[in-house]
């Protein structure tokens, strides 16, 4: 199934709800966790970003809060109680796949021992 | 830093940012400028090329996506229901043309001599269907445009509001465009490879498909 079908989240806006799982963050500090989360794979540039932010933001997955310092002009978000909740289910989801992937030899150390 | 100083220090970039629908420059026009702001303090000097070539790559798409979700989102909440139905209803009678049309140029087939061939068919998806979307699409466009001079508004500026008339417009431009591929484009007559080599003229295009003569073609 895509990762864009529905009941699954896009891969960026997957990305930005595991990027604020720990922490509220800036729009910044969101796309330098997201490139860290995944080595380096998924960099983000402001259009892309704010687009997810948008609509995670419409869907109440994410939530605006207050700037940490009255001088800090950055806008935080936070992951809300049903973000966590979807974020949750996807990694469920994620969590089956890999296992029945790995009794499938698909992953794992099996696959060298089939392969080589 | 404020707004002011962001688009001080990133004057084109703010200007391309204003391409976006207006609720959402107004909320995130300076977060993308404080982010890209961000983005380039935080790197050395030899990669900020590189970090603007990304940059500007992406907001193409980023604008042409917002701009459909605002339009979409006006069509459905900010028009009335008389121009979302007809234009759902003129959408769809588009839809034969364009499938055909493209499963023709996936299989290398003319207009005229499609797979889907039968006088009586051809009649109906290359001309009823798209003439019949055209008036309908047409005719909702002048019904909204006497609706909305009824309200006070003027007619230029009602043409000039592509938020609320594009669908119409597109529907009713797809239609003009089939149309007149199907009564003057030279390279669509009937008559390729046909016993009829010298049709070359809307009448001639209509007589064509009248006498039947092109449902010989190829079969």
């Amino acid at each position: 199934m895509s990762r864009s079908a529905p009941g699954f989240l896009p891969q960026v806006s997957f990305s930005i709800l595991l990027a604020l799982s720990l922490r509220e963050r800036h729009g910044y500090e969101i796309m330098q966790q997201v490139e860290e989360d995944s080595e380096g794979k998924v960099k983000l540039g402001p259009g892309s970003l704010y687009g997810a932010i948008k609509q995670l933001d419409e869907d109440g997955l994410i939530e605006e809060v207050a700037s940490m310092t009255p001088q800090d002009r950055r806008r935080y978000y936070k992951i809300t109680k049903a973000g966590r909740e979807r974020l949750g289910a996807e990694m469920r989801y994620f969590e089956a796949t890999v296992s029945l992937a790995k009794e499938r030899r698909i992953l794992g150390s099996s696959i060298n021992s089939q392969w080589t | 830093m404020d707004i002011e100083k962001l688009s001080r220090r990133f004057p084109v970039y703010s200007r391309v940012l204003r391409l976006y629908p207006v609720p959402y420059r107004e909320r995130y026009t300076e977060q993308m400028l404080q982010t890209t702001a961000d983005m380039l303090d935080g790197v050395p000097d030899n990669l900020r090329l590189r970090l603007w070539v990304h940059i500007v790559l992406e907001l193409p798409g980023s604008i042409v996506h917002q701009r459909l979700i605002y339009a979409t989102q006006a069509l459905m909440h900010e028009t009335p229901t008389y121009v979302r139905r007809n234009t759902m209803v003129s959408a769809l009678l588009m839809v034969p043309f364009c499938a055909i049309a493209v499963i023709n140029d996936m299989t290398g087939h003319s207009l005229y001599q499609t797979w889907f061939w039968s006088y009586s068919v051809l009649l109906t998806w290359i001309l009823l269907l798209p003439a019949l979307s055209l008036i309908i699409s047409g005719t909702t466009f002048i019904s909204w445009l006497y609706g909305r001079k009824k309200q006070g508004s003027s007619l230029l500026r009602s043409i000039k509001d592509i938020r609320h008339n594009w669908a119409m417009l597109a529907l009713s431009f797809l239609g003009f465009v089939i149309l007149g591929l199907v009564f003057f484009h030279d390279s669509v007559r009937c008559v390729a490879g046909d016993p009829v080599r010298e049709v070359d003229n809307s009448h001639q295009t209509i007589r064509c498909i009248e006498d039947g003569s092109v449902t010989t073609l190829g079969l």
